[in-house]
């Protein structure tokens, strides 16, 4: 009973698709059933009898094949909006049996494995794309095979039983042109507070070349503030034109902070997001779900 | 073939194309027997092309004109229409022509879809022009090759992983295939050879006369003559006489039949008083002559045949190709009385002056008044006084007098000179006497109901015509007081290889039992598969319905099959152990993943077994399992012993968990 069941199981989970080589396996059938049937040739019977439960067989075996295998997201990039990003996923076999001739599609792209061994799996790469912000299920992944014989394709879908944060597209003005246009706001490399000695491990960006000039000597520029100690106020409203090119803009803004190590803060309209007390992933994925 | 044990160990298939010649050449295996020469020598020519690197369009022009040649070549002799309304004829053109298309599209190295399906067509038409067992053993193994091939090519594994995974796909299929050919309805009752006429001349040793002359030289041959297989018990040994021919007319040099215009005159044999009835299936080989052997005498025979008053069967036509044929005959009977003063007139027919110690010998016999079956008693009596030997290799007799000659002087010979003076002498006697030649087969020649029948049983026995008895079989040769084992062994023949007393050898005897179920085999291979038809089918069905026992049977039988099937596909489906550790511990993880616990590629043992801990709090050996685990995975060497203690433990664990489920 317990067999009936699992096979009803099989059976229900893995599909399967006829090709043209079915329709030459049926061609053939018709044929020996018509050569044999005319003239009692028990060969031909045979024969006939035997391709018939070849391809019987191999729809239970090509089901066994698929049925045994199961996928989940290995590692993904931050993803974001109308941005390609690439996802590891590992396909898994969790029986003695070996699976052979894979092939995984996700989202239009196919990869092949040639088998997985019992009780292991292979990893594969797909680029994944979203067109909107916000939390996604990923699509299933598309597990199929021509194994044993070739007159069907078998096909399941695993789950990968993730929910995605899709962030928003990182689009609009650089956060270096931000600053250019907006001077108040950081000030430039000659708003110094004055100047003093130059000393051995001095930037020789700060040597104040107008003193040099005029023979008094080496001199470096003092700044109340460096660059590392500055936080970022960026504020979402004003920021851009609508929320959608707010968010993006912020977007590109948190990225860009964060790969120069930047503290910031982003005023959004009801809270305040602030770099030193949340992640760039949590600050992003409220941006995402804004 | 010292490449043969490292096939399995290819480590992937060969390109597409490698494996498409393979399947063709299997392909084309039968019709290298139908082909003409110009298309063999074509398909040589074009095979041997196809070793060269490049072929240019050029050269597969010159090819397709060159194969274009050969068919013509090839059916020269069937320029008409009418020719090739022949089924064969037609089918080997499309071979033809199938081929040139093949090997021109093999040469322009393109694989498409007809170059792939042109093996499976190949394999298909071949199905025309065979249908012996040898064929059948080619059809399966033929299968099996494309089906290895296939599941190679898909699975791109070693070949043995393939072997395996075809074996299973075969395994699978074997019980359906059993199923599907009993059960499958049949309607067509004919079976056809597609005009196709045998190629088989042969004759056996039997031919309707009897020498005694130079000619009589025996010369015992092994040939298969015919096959029986009886639907009941056999019959005794001394009941197996198949009746091939009855010889009335003494011409001294030789014993012949009566005239076939006079054998129009009588009546046809009638039985009276047939018991014991047995009937059987002949499986007779072509003998190039009407006779139909059958088991004396014959009460139900053949369509197409007739039986004529000596109760001899013969076919319309000549038997020039394997004819199989039911009868059935009484073992005990009695003839309706001879109604014919011509027969009766030959059976008494003789040369009083020809042998006159012999005539002597039975004058007083003649004269004394005593009815025929005492007279025939006398006369078994005085032959066996005679001390006859039997000799297959006996001096020839004087034909100036051959009974005399063979009785008082000679006094060696075989069957039939034994029944000629046997004959002469009950007609001496004034007892009507004829003499029958057929076969008379032994039962050391038999495996339960089958029988084989070869030249070398070809006899000659007699019968006399004892009044209201009718005609009664009297077996002259069995008559003789020894056998010339010299003579035997001088004609290198073993007629009585099991016979305890002849001298034949262990190895002898098992060679002839060994041939004997060999045949047994084949013949019941032909019998229940080459020609299983709708009669079989119906006799089976109505066998199942009335015989509740033979249906038990026939499902334990199936079930016993799937079973089979199963314990093959499991056995070839179990993987070697790569890995010795694993392999010790894996009975308690498939135990452990049937009780709900299923250890994660990822995960470590020891965490696993740590879960398991957990989960199996009572079970006080897991640690001591790890312990020996990490020491046989992670130790310096493998140490025999630590494995067996791990195995221990793991059987001690599985225990454990199913006395918990308890």
């Amino acid at each position: 009973m317990r067999s009936l069941r699992t096979f009803i199981r099989i059976v229900s989970s893995v599909k399967s698709r006829p090709n043209r080589y079915f329709t030459l396996l049926v061609i053939t059938i018709i044929g020996l059933f018509m050569l044999a049937y005319m003239h009692n040739y028990n060969i031909v019977y045979l024969v006939m009898f035997f391709t018939f439960s070849f391809a019987a067989a191999s729809s239970l075996i090509g089901r066994l094949n698929l049925d045994a295998l199961d996928a989940r997201v290995l590692s993904q990039e931050r993803l974001f909006a109308q941005n390609a990003s690439a996802c590891k996923v590992i396909v898994e076999n969790h029986t003695s049996r070996v699976s052979y001739a894979i092939e995984c599609t996700y989202a239009g792209q196919s990869r092949g494995i040639r088998r997985i061994d019992a009780y292991k799996g292979e990893i594969i790469d797909f680029d994944v794309r979203f067109d909107q912000r916000g939390e996604h299920d990923c699509l299933p992944l598309e597990i199929a095979s021509y194994f044993p014989l070739p007159y069907e394709r078998f096909f399941t879908f695993r789950g990968l039983h993730q929910k995605v944060m899709v962030y928003p597209e990182p689009k609009g003005v650089s956060l270096q042109e931000y600053y250019r246009q907006s001077l108040t706001l950081i000030g430039e490399r000659d708003d110094f507070e004055g100047l003093r000695t130059y000393q051995h491990d001095d930037n020789v960006a700060l040597i104040h070349w107008p003193s040099l000039a005029s023979g008094a000597g080496v001199m470096s520029k003092q700044f109340s503030h460096t660059r590392q100690d500055t936080t970022l106020d960026l504020d979402f409203l004003s920021c851009a034109s609508s929320d959608e090119a707010r968010l993006s803009q912020l977007c590109l803004w948190v990225v860009t902070c964060e790969r120069e190590h930047l503290s910031f803060t982003i005023t959004m309209p009801v809270q305040l997001l602030d770099s030193k007390k949340m992640t760039t992933d949590a600050i992003l994925a409220y941006l995402a779900s804004y | 073939m010292r490449y043969l044990p490292t096939l399995p160990a290819i480590k992937s298939p060969p390109d597409l194309q490698r494996l498409l010649d393979i399947a063709l050449v299997a392909a084309l295996l039968p019709h290298l027997f139908t082909l003409k020469l110009p298309m063999l020598l074509y398909l040589l020519l074009s095979a041997l092309m196809l070793f060269k690197s490049h072929i240019s369009k050029m050269t597969i022009y010159g090819f397709m004109l060159l194969g274009l040649i050969s068919i013509v070549l090839s059916f020269y002799a069937q320029y008409n229409i009418a020719a090739l309304s022949r089924m064969l004829v037609f089918v080997s053109l499309v071979v033809s022509l199938l081929v040139l298309a093949v090997t021109l599209q093999r040469m322009s190295r393109t694989i498409n879809f007809y170059l792939i399906f042109s093996p499976v067509l190949l394999f298909i038409l071949a199905f025309f022009f065979f249908n012996t067992i040898t064929m059948l053993f080619y059809a399966l193994s033929t299968l099996f090759l494309f089906l290895l091939l296939l599941v190679w090519h898909q699975m791109q594994s070693p070949l043995d992983e393939a072997l395996k995974m075809s074996s299973t796909l075969f395994a699978l299929a074997i019980p359906v295939v059993v199923l599907l050919f009993l059960l499958f309805p049949r309607i067509s009752f004919q079976k056809t050879t597609f005009g196709f006429k045998s190629d088989e001349i042969a004759r056996t040793g039997h031919d309707g006369t009897m020498h005694l002359d130079s000619k009589a030289l025996l010369v015992p041959s092994q040939r298969v003559v015919m096959e029986v297989l009886f639907d009941e018990t056999m019959p005794r040994d001394d009941q197996l006489y198949f009746r091939g021919s009855v010889l009335y007319r003494d011409k001294v040099s030789h014993w012949e039949a009566l005239p076939a215009f006079k054998e129009k005159m009588v009546n046809l044999g009638r039985v009276i008083g047939a018991e014991s009835l047995s009937a059987y299936a002949v499986t007779l080989y072509p003998h190039q002559r009407r006779w139909l052997y059958m088991l004396d005498l014959p009460t139900k025979y053949p369509k197409k045949s007739k039986l004529d008053s000596n109760f001899i069967v013969t076919s319309d036509v000549k038997i020039d190709e394997t004819l199989r044929y039911r009868g059935s005959s009484a073992l005990v009977y009695k003839t309706l009385p001879q109604s014919s003063s011509t027969y009766m007139r030959h059976a008494l027919q003789t040369d009083r002056a020809r042998d006159p110690r012999s005539l002597e010998a039975v004058e007083a016999m003649r004269l004394s008044g005593l009815d025929e079956a005492q007279k025939a008693k006398a006369l078994v009596q005085f032959f066996k006084a005679q001390k006859l030997i039997y000799s297959l290799r006996p001096e020839l007799p004087d034909l100036g007098h051959p009974t005399d000659s063979f009785l008082f002087e000679t006094k060696k010979g075989y069957c039939v000179h034994f029944a000629a003076s046997f004959a002469n002498l009950a007609r001496l006697a004034g007892i009507p006497s004829r003499i029958v030649t057929g076969y008379k087969a032994d039962r050391k020649n038999a495996i339960e109901n089958y029988l084989v029948i070869r030249e070398s049983d070809a006899h000659a026995w007699v019968e006399l015509y004892l009044g209201d008895r009718g005609w009664v079989r009297f077996e002259p040769t069995a008559l003789a007081v020894a056998d010339d084992l010299s003579a035997k062994e001088s004609l290198n023949v073993l007629i009585n290889e099991l016979d305890p007393n002849s001298e034949t050898t262990f190895m002898q005897r098992l060679w002839h039992r060994s041939n004997l179920y060999f045949m047994y085999g084949k013949y019941t291979l032909e019998h229940w598969v080459l020609h299983y038809s709708r009669f079989k089918q119906t006799a089976l069905f109505k066998e199942l319905m009335q015989n509740t026992m033979f249906l038990g049977k026939v499902i334990g039988a199936f079930i016993l099959l799937i079973l089979l099937s199963s314990v093959l596909v499991r056995l070839l489906q179990t993987k070697s152990c790569d890995d010795e550790v694993l392999c010790v511990i894996r009975p308690l993880l498939r135990r452990l993943k049937r009780a709900g616990l299923t250890k994660t590629s990822s995960e470590t043992m020891s965490h696993f077994l740590g879960t398991v801990q957990r989960a199996y709090p009572h079970i006080d050996r897991l640690s001591v399992i790890e312990g020996l685990y990490q020491q046989a995975r992670y130790g310096k060497a493998s140490d025999e012993q630590l494995l067996s203690s791990l195995k221990i433990e793991v059987l001690y664990c599985i225990k454990a968990i199913d006395k918990r489920r308890v």
